[in-house]
């Protein structure tokens, strides 16, 4: 069969922040570069942020990117690396400023500055007192942020694939990747994009769970196709979960609801938030009330039929000052859970979030792997976003802080792009075909594939055993049921059938190729997390003790280091956490509390 | 499924969860038995940015157009989980 063939100097998987900030970076310096995306890219899910982005421009009041560093490596439980960290809260006023003048509507102060607001965890002098550092567009952040960047790209002849779908890494025997193969939903059609390097930012994958805030688009594409490419996959233990997701759906009930007097309750009605945090109550960090969560529901005290979520009560709140503040929030409850809050309290469960793991890089955006003990770029391919793991969010993700990964990440990932094709490749290397092959085998199986299993079924059960084994609390022996769990899962991914095959915009066959991808992101976390034995920042282990030497059963002697899992032999390695920043001193490991 | 129908389906897909939620459980309910009109009025739909595509279907703007602030309407009245029960399992109910 021929595949047609199509040349650019690079291919970015993935329009979202991280793809479309790395392809400013490229297009303007000259280069042939196609995005590729699944949907329009001002549909991609960083739409959906509204919070902020960090930065420490002390516009509202004195700031220092040298305590948002400090808050970054606190908040992610000293797992991230500390010269990275340095380098993500360094640039921050650089590729804000630049957003800035793509575009970007921020907020702004009387005197015409970016307006700052306070978030949770940012602090200034190194954990003292709360400081305004997020900025934001009203809460369109992320949709402006897209829309600001997407012009920006368009100005600089920036060649966009909407709505086609990367498959595999084409990786050479050298271990060079030289472009991608991709499927034209409009046509149906297989293709191979060749390129001198390749960048993926194909978002999160917060689809593995079953209960999820992430949109259905987030598969983990990138982290599946590196996988598959021989790529180990980073900390895919660490996940974060919101604490306020409607139970059953997932939608996101913002923060701003309990600041604005929200009370969580149990079944018989208490305020157990008072018992875990008397002070900072339901306003608590994420974790905290999280966990309180989980506790309540294990411990019996959930509500429903099956016990299984509590309540959100906003009863008390003045039905105008509902209307009035949180009239998105009212909505949302009456179509995602069927109560209208002004009457009756919102059913509300801990809901996986954002993805803290991803495909191992390093500060300057190069997919690294470690040969004989020292990580190594991975020649040609590089790595931005939420898909990557460079790692500044370690065990923990501060808000307002991937927006600001999202813009640094995709701008030095860029950069080095841009270093590598003009300094290391004169031509295009050769195809390699056995990896084309691949793509072409799995497109072959899908199509003559009889007495399989259904996607959909086969998807709710990867879900639901994520769902059960993989929440925020873990234990020993569900996390070794889920393990072999998710291995009789990946079994029925391989024989997966599609009834409809036909080839244009088939969301059957779509879904089925996600799922390839889902599968992977979902043994890397199961088998990290039945390896690591401690807490760590967003889980606590069941059998990992608080003692002052682990204080919240974290163990730093023994787990202060990365977790890489790999494909081939599901089998894991550790790799130490980098504790030295660029310029100034390690910001030495401390007990996590706020 | 036809081509042009297979498409609206796939464009259902937006980077908000919660116009997945609301585009497929209208698309999956009605989908097959739109007239060639109807059809174009929900793919207009879909043109929308997703955050002024949410502002219609949560209320807080209305479409000047009758036609397509009625299919706003029913959007928003084919609730993808209003009344089913919630089930979520958690392990374990001791220890
Ligand atoms: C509800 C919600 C609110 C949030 N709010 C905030 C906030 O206020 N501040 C903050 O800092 N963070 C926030 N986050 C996190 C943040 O939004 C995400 O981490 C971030 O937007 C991810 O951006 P990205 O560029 O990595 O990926 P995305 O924006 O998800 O983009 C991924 C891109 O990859 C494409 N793609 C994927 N797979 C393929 C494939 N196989 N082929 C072709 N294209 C592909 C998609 O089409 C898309 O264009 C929030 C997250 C959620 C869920």
């Amino acid at each position: 069969m021929n595949i047609p063939v199509r040349k650019y100097d690079a291919v970015i998987v993935g329009a979202g922040g991280a793809g479309l900030r790395a392809a400013i970076q490229l297009s303007e310096s000259g280069l042939s570069t196609a995005v590729l995306t699944k949907v329009f890219p001002t549909r991609s899910h960083t739409v959906a942020a509204q919070g902020g982005v960090a930065a420490s421009l002390g516009n509202s009041e004195e700031d220092h990117w040298h305590w948002h560093m400090y808050d970054t490596v606190k908040g992610s439980d000293w797992l991230g690396d500390q010269d990275a960290i340095e380098f993500m809260c360094r640039r921050a006023n650089e590729v804000v400023v630049e957003l800035e003048h793509y575009g970007m509507p921020f907020d702004r102060t009387d005197e015409g500055k970016i307006y700052q607001r306070p978030f949770g965890g940012h602090m200034s002098h190194f954990g003292e007192k709360p400081v305004r550092r997020s900025c934001a567009a009203a809460d369109r952040t992320g949709h402006a942020m897209l829309h600001a960047m997407y012009q920006r790209n368009v100005r600089a002849n920036t060649q966009f694939l909407v709505e086609w779908m990367a498959l595999d890494l084409l990786r050479d025997r050298d271990g060079r990747v030289v472009g991608v193969t991709a499927m034209e939903m409009e046509s149906g059609e297989l293709f191979v994009l060749h390129a001198k390097a390749v960048l993926l930012a194909t978002g999160g994958a917060g689809r593995v769970f079953y209960s999820s805030t992430n949109a259905f688009i987030n598969t983990g594409d990138g982290l599946g196709m590196a996988a598959r490419a021989g790529i180990p996959l980073e900390d895919m233990e660490f996940w974060q979960f919101h604490p306020t997701g409607v139970a059953g759906a997932g939608v996101l009930i913002t923060e701003g609801v309990r600041g604005e007097g929200g009370i969580l309750r149990n079944a018989s009605g208490e305020r157990f938030m008072e018992r875990y945090a008397p002070n900072a109550k339901d306003l608590a960090s994420r974790d905290v009330v999280s966990r309180a969560m989980v506790t309540e529901i294990k411990e019996g005290r959930g509500c429903g039929t099956n016990k299984d979520y509590v309540l959100l009560d906003i009863t008390h709140l003045d039905p105008k000052t509902i209307m009035m503040r949180l009239p998105g929030i009212r909505e949302i409850s009456i179509q995602f859970a069927g109560v209208d809050p002004i009457k009756d309290p919102i059913p509300v469960v801990p809901t996986a979030h954002y993805m803290m793991g991803g495909i191992p890089t390093n500060f300057r955006g190069e997919v690294v792997m470690p040969v004989n003990g020292v990580d190594q770029p991975v020649p040609g391919l590089y790595a931005a976003g939420e898909c990557a793991c460079a790692s500044v969010h370690g065990a923990n993700r501060l808000g307002t802080n991937s927006l600001l990964d999202l813009l640094v990440f995709g701008k030095s990932s860029g950069e080095s792009t841009v270093e590598y094709i003009r300094k290391e490749v004169r031509a295009h290397p050769d195809l390699p075909h056995e990896a084309i092959e691949l793509s072409r085998a799995r497109l072959a199986r899908l199509d003559a594939q009889r007495d399989g299993a259904r996607v959909h079924d086969v998807r709710e059960k990867l879900q639901r055993t994520m769902q059960d084994h993989c929440g925020v609390f873990r234990f020993a022996d569900m996390l070794k049921q889920g393990v072999s769990k998710i291995l009789d899962v990946e079994k029925d991914v391989a024989s997966t059938e599609i009834s409809d095959k036909s080839r244009v915009f088939n969301t059957a066959r779509l879904e089925a190729l996600e799922l390839d991808n889902l599968v992977e992101v979902a043994k890397a976390s199961l088998v990290s997390a039945d390896g690591r034995k401690e807490s760590r920042g967003a889980h606590v282990r069941d059998d990992a003790v608080d003692s002052p030497q682990c204080p919240n059963g974290r163990n730093d002697a023994e787990w202060l280091k990365h977790s890489l899992w790999y494909r081939d032999g599901n089998r894991l390695e550790y790799k130490p956490v980098q504790l030295q920043p660029l310029s100034v001193d390690t910001i030495e490991l401390k007990k996590r509390a706020y | 499924m036809d081509a042009a129908l297979n498409r609206l389906r796939w464009q259902c897909r937006r980077g908000m969860l919660e116009l997945d939620l609301l585009l497929t459980a209208y698309f999956d309910a009605r989908g097959a038995s739109w007239s060639l009109a109807e059809r174009e009025q929900f793919a207009r739909l879909l043109d929308y940015d997703d955050t002024e595509l949410w502002a219609l279907l949560n209320g807080q703007t209305q479409s000047g157009d009758v036609g397509e602030q009625g299919l706003v309407e029913r959007v928003r009245a084919q609730s993808p989980v209003r009344g089913s029960e919630v089930s979520i399992s958690y392990p374990r109910g001791t220890s």
